[in-house]
């Protein structure tokens, strides 16, 4: 008999895959023709694809755990988990996507924008998300969704294997779907809408891996030591003390120095990657529309009142800035 | 900026590996094809855990770095959660050898004895458990 916990997994599921169908179609009912259509064909194409995953797999289990159903229970259970976590992170990641677009003003831009993508690819769906928050954003998914399709398919029995092979082979989408976010309050100038010169030269470096040809690089031994330590002497959350007369706790206690180095040197991994590819898309900028993309810069910087201290994701602004003036001034050398 | 969305996440994949090893490992039927599939996939797993410890004791970021430090970070987790290191070393490199070693002879046909398995079994379990709760890489919401 099936437990209670197997089918509330499977409502539970049901009922988003229900939902996530609903908006996405709603949403593109509210889009201007054409807009994103490779992306919902995607979009949608994942959808299937999660749902046959979980009903195929689903149907295997009970036939092959038939006389283990505390083990059938489990596996529906992480399935379901899987398949759920899937569809939260299309709705939550991409759905917004579409619901910016609707907010378009694009056509002045756009055909810049289109002829320079063409110089790196003809394969590519473009769309341009003006955005509330002052803020500029480059979305890149090469291979969109028979990517995530081949993954499950991975992690599949044969028989479900061969389904996801064959709704994959159905839709051939292009290489690249791209959208570029740019403040609704800088619509109107052209000077700030340089700073699309930079998101577009993400795009540029993803499909040329100009990040990993700087690859490897050592991280500065002393100063990952520093971290490292600082972190294994951090007291734990809350001051919680091994006793109540005892020390205070410190990570290094909780958990291992190896765990608080394997975590320090995920966070610097991260931190590297992203400051080595802003700063790409920095240079690649001053390369392609030279002074504008400076100057935009600095009044992105100023209108968005950045503090000039760097953040996980990008080096401090007048760090930045200097970088694109030397590299302007190489530039204007030669 | 540049966003990161990930509809599978590396953690997400690594919960799926664990998975099928655990199936293959509870199936008693480890020649078949689905099971060395599990079996081969759980090995590279555990191969990448160890690459991430390389990457990270000499502090070198490469292309594929990350994920094999993410890999390391799961495998240390589970390390510290199964309790292993206690009265021993803090070291989880002799511990993640001796799970590489089963699963190569379980792969090769050549058997291991029950504590390995049951190491393994318990490994792969707690991976499992860390990878589906995992929120990593989620969407940066403030920058510039």
């Amino acid at each position: 008999m099936q437990s209670i916990d197997q089918k509330t997994y499977l409502e539970v599921f049901e009922q988003k895959l229900h939902s996530l169908r609903k908006l996405v179609q709603d949403l593109r009912r509210g889009l201007p023709n054409r807009t994103s259509d490779q992306f919902i064909q995607g979009l949608n194409l994942i959808i299937d694809a999660v749902e046959l995953f979980l009903h195929q797999r689903v149907d295997n289990l009970k036939a092959a755990l038939a006389g283990n159903p505390l083990e059938l229970a489990e596996q529906i259970a992480f399935h379901s988990k899987v398949a759920l976590r899937i569809l939260g992170a299309l709705h939550e990641e991409y759905l917004p996507l579409l619901h910016a677009e609707s907010q378009r003003n694009e056509y002045l831009v756009y055909p810049s924008i289109d002829r320079a993508v063409r110089l790196f690819t003809e394969s590519f769906e473009l769309t341009l998300v003006p955005d509330f928050e002052y803020n500029y954003a480059f979305v890149g998914k090469e291979n969109f969704a028979s990517r995530e399709i081949e993954l499950l398919e991975a992690h599949s029995d044969q028989g479900t294997k061969s389904a996801l092979a064959a709704l994959r082979g159905k839709t051939a989408l292009k290489q690249w779907i791209t959208f570029l976010h740019f403040p609704v309050a800088d619509r109107d100038s052209a000077l700030n809408l340089c700073v699309l010169a930079h998101e577009l030269a993400h795009l540029v470096d993803e499909a040329t891996k100009i990040y990993q040809k700087l690859l490897p690089i050592e991280l500065d031994k002393s100063s990952f030591d520093e971290l490292v330590d600082a972190r294994c002497n951090t007291p734990a959350y809350g001051g919680i003390t091994a006793s109540t007369s005892g020390p205070q706790l410190t990570f290094e206690k909780i958990f291992t120095k190896p765990g608080v180095e394997a975590r320090c040197y995920l966070s610097c991994n991260e931190v590297l990657e992203r400051w080595i590819r802003e700063i790409i898309a920095d240079i690649l900028a001053i390369h392609a529309i030279g002074p504008a993309s400076y100057f935009a810069f600095n009044d992105f910087f100023a209108y968005m009142g950045a503090e000039n201290i760097p953040s996980s994701s990008h080096p401090a602004p007048a760090f930045r800035l200097q970088l694109m003036l030397d590299e302007l001034k190489d530039t204007m050398a030669t | 900026m540049i966003r990161s969305r990930e509809v599978v996440p590396a953690s997400l994949e690594h919960a799926l590996i664990a998975n099928r090893v655990l199936a293959a490992l509870a199936s008693n039927d480890l020649a078949s094809q689905e099971s060395q599939d599990a079996v081969e996939d759980g090995l590279r797993f555990l191969r990448s855990v160890l690459e991430g410890r390389r990457f990270a004791t000499s502090r070198s970021v490469q292309p594929d770095s990350y994920k094999a430090a993410l890999a390391y970070g799961e495998g240390v987790k589970a390390f510290e959660l199964l309790g292993y290191r206690q009265g021993q070393s803090d070291d989880p490199a002799p511990y993640l050898q001796e799970l590489v070693n089963c699963a190569a002879a379980l792969r090769q046909h050549a058997g291991a004895n029950d504590k390995a398995v049951q190491d393994l079994t318990n490994f792969f379990r707690t991976i499992r458990n860390i990878a589906l709760a995992s929120t990593e890489r989620t969407v940066e919401r403030v920058s510039w």
